[in-house]
């Protein structure tokens, strides 16, 4: 089954009066369990293409369909995307007032978890991740890799049928990025979809499926 | 709501966290300095409405039936039989002459009224004169209580000696003017609170008043005190006792204490509606403050809202939490300046110089004495007018695109 199917999607800005077409008629099919490396250089539209495939923003015209319901039929936007949309940011965007868990808490307790067992399930995904012991650390006590691992923790803890990350690792050592990758890769193993934009070619891998935006188009690598 | 349990635990744990800022902390201030300012003038002004009220009911009596002049034999009786249908209702009664006299000690000459005492109506003088207090108070016929500015305008001291002139009883003759003084000893010298009062009266025993005034039978009127002494029943017996002298006894007129000071008491209910409405207007200029405040919060808190809003919380769920979130931080600034509003007119009026001008103002002195409903009023009316403001500003929140936040 295609887990996500965009349709002649495009999508434009108005900037300064001025039309900026950005995506121009694209079509994408995804399947259940793929990592899908999306490349391409600096405002090419990569984080575009993710909001609108995680119904961040809509397009100008064509279909999106996520987990077969075609995106203009589905009424509860944000419950439909808390349910089945994970985000990892290039920044790590934690609330900067609450706790590494319970940044983690919070998608749960908005789906309508009780507190104690959104306690138990939150911290079994950060202990998954090898980042337990600083659970109860507040962002600014973290180390990037450790943010980013909390933000990952974050995104899969309601379990997600799509993961979209947008360069996850942009601002992360090599090391860290190596942590992170395979963190991703893990998840991905275990029949997550992951969508992953990067500009680092190293990252990605002969099994992905590789694309690459170049002047609105969406063109296999 | 699905997420309601998340939002009321985001909102709390905003307010455990540090990162309040400066911005609110002014938001506070303002409100504080607006609410205490608008608590303490209404508490002073309720505070001098009540202890008016108060000087008033202490020393008058609540209806006043006037006749003028002694009623026929046969009148005073068909007066005592109206009253005795209200037998239950009335508490103490006492009919008492009133005269005009010039008090007299060295060179200063003073205007008064001496009242006629009764020492065996001792229900009636218990309720109305302080100087009663003691058991079997006896006042002899050379004896005189003064109001306090009468005693103090003619320097004089318990203990000491007044003349009191009729000025009835100044004749003319070939030696030039007559003038019949009577000594009276100062027996003591009595505060009602109420400076008409303490400025012109003066007690006498009622069989020396007769001794004095002859044959004159001017400034009779007999007091009633009710056992209900509020205002509304005095106004309702009065009203009652009206229509039926109105048939039975046409000279006869009885006031009630608020009709008779009505002019005064309308006058100040009036001004207590202006007093709050204009200084509404300072909680509407810190309601401004509001509008910042929250602005700015949004502003600061703006990736904030984006996450939340990527982690599937609605809009209107965002606003609920800032709305939660600003009127906590409103409502500590509105139980501060009810509470620094009301420690500040205790304050100001345990100071000897706030004091009032008792020839203008009636008294001298106001009695903190605030109502729970004008609390209630202020509290009501401030969360009102704050909580629109929050709510306006947080309309901001709408015109928010997850994108542009994000791609900040
Ligand atoms: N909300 C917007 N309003 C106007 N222009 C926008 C908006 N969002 C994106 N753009 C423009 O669209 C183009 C694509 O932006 P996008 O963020 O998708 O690029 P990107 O491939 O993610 O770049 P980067 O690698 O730098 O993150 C850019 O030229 C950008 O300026
Ligand atoms: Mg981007």
């Amino acid at each position: 089954m295609h887990i996500i199917k965009l349709n002649n999607v495009s999508k434009s800005y108005l900037e300064d009066k001025k039309k900026l077409q950005v995506l121009k008629s694209i079509n994408l099919t995804v399947e259940e369990g793929e990592f899908v490396a999306i490349t391409g250089t600096s405002g090419c539209g990569k984080s575009t293409l993710l909001h609108l495939i995680g119904l961040l923003d809509s397009p100008d015209s064509g279909e999106i369909n996520l987990a077969g319901e075609s995106c203009n039929s589905i009424s509860n936007m944000e419950i439909f995307r808390n349910r089945n949309i994970g985000f990892i940011f290039q920044f790590h965007y934690l609330l900067d007032d609450f706790t590494a868990l319970e940044n983690v808490m919070i998608p749960l307790l908005v789906q309508g978890y009780k507190k104690a067992e959104a306690v138990k399930l939150a911290s079994e995904v950060i202990i998954s991740l090898g980042i337990g012991q600083r659970m109860h650390h507040f962002p600014n006590q973290l180390s990037g890799g450790e943010e980013q691992r909390i933000a990952i923790a974050r995104a899969i803890v309601t379990k997600p049928k799509i993961l979209l990350a947008d360069e996850p690792s942009g601002n992360l050592d090599e090391e860290t990025t190596q942590n992170v990758i395979s963190i991703l890769r893990d998840l991905n193993k275990k029949g997550l979809t992951i969508i992953f934009v990067t500009h680092d070619l190293n990252l990605v891998k002969e099994d992905d499926s590789h694309y690459t935006i170049k002047e609105g188009k969406l063109i296999q690598a | 709501m699905k997420g309601v349990l998340a939002l009321y635990w985001v909102t709390l744990k905003r307010l455990k966290s540090s990162s309040w800022g400066k911005n609110s902390l002014f938001m506070i201030i303002g409100i504080i300095i607006a609410v205490g300012t608008l608590t303490l003038s209404m508490i002073l002004f309720e505070s001098y409405e009540k202890t008016l009220v108060n000087a008033f009911k202490v020393a008058q009596p609540d209806i006043l039936i006037n006749h003028n002049y002694m009623l026929t034999e046969g009148n005073q009786e068909e007066l005592e039989s109206i009253l005795d249908a209200y037998k239950s209702e009335i508490m103490a009664i006492e009919q008492k002459q009133r005269i005009s006299v010039i008090i007299n000690r060295g060179d200063s000459n003073k205007p008064a009224y001496i009242e006629s005492f009764s020492e065996d109506n001792t229900n009636f003088n218990q309720l109305m004169y302080s100087f009663t207090k003691q058991k079997d108070f006896h006042l002899s016929d050379n004896e005189i209580i003064l109001g306090e500015y009468l005693a103090k305008e003619l320097n004089v001291q318990v203990g000491e000696e007044v003349n009191v002139i009729i000025p009835s009883s100044i004749r003319y003759s070939i030696f030039g003017l007559v003038k019949k003084a009577e000594k009276f000893l100062v027996r003591d010298i009595e505060r009602t609170g109420l400076y008409e009062i303490d400025v012109y009266r003066a007690i006498v025993n009622k069989s020396r008043v007769e001794l004095l005034v002859g044959d004159n039978d001017s400034g009779i009127s007999t007091y009633l005190l009710l056992n209900d002494r509020s205002q509304d029943n005095s106004r309702l017996v009065a009203g009652e006792l009206n229509r039926i002298f109105m048939n039975r006894l046409p000279q006869v007129q009885a006031f009630d204490l608020i009709s008779k000071n009505s002019v005064i008491f309308s006058a100040l209910s009036l001004q207590k509606v202006m007093i709050f409405l204009i200084l509404c207007i300072i909680v509407i200029v810190a309601s401004f403050n509001v509008i910042s405040t929250v602005s700015t919060i949004i502003i600061e808190k703006i990736n904030e809202i984006g996450i939340l809003m990527t982690l599937g919380l609605k809009r209107k769920e965002i606003k609920f939490i800032y709305f939660t979130f600003s009127l906590i931080l409103a409502h500590i600034g509105i139980v501060i300046g009810l509470i620094l509003g009301y420690g500040s007119a205790y304050w100001l009026t345990s100071q000897d110089y706030f004091s009032l001008k008792g020839d203008i103002y009636f008294i001298d002195k106001i009695l903190i004495n605030p109502s729970a409903l004008m609390f209630l009023t202020i509290y009501i009316t401030t969360i009102f007018v704050i909580s629109t403001t929050i709510f306006l500003s947080l309309r901001n929140i709408n015109k928010l695109e997850i994108i542009s936040i994000m791609r900040q």
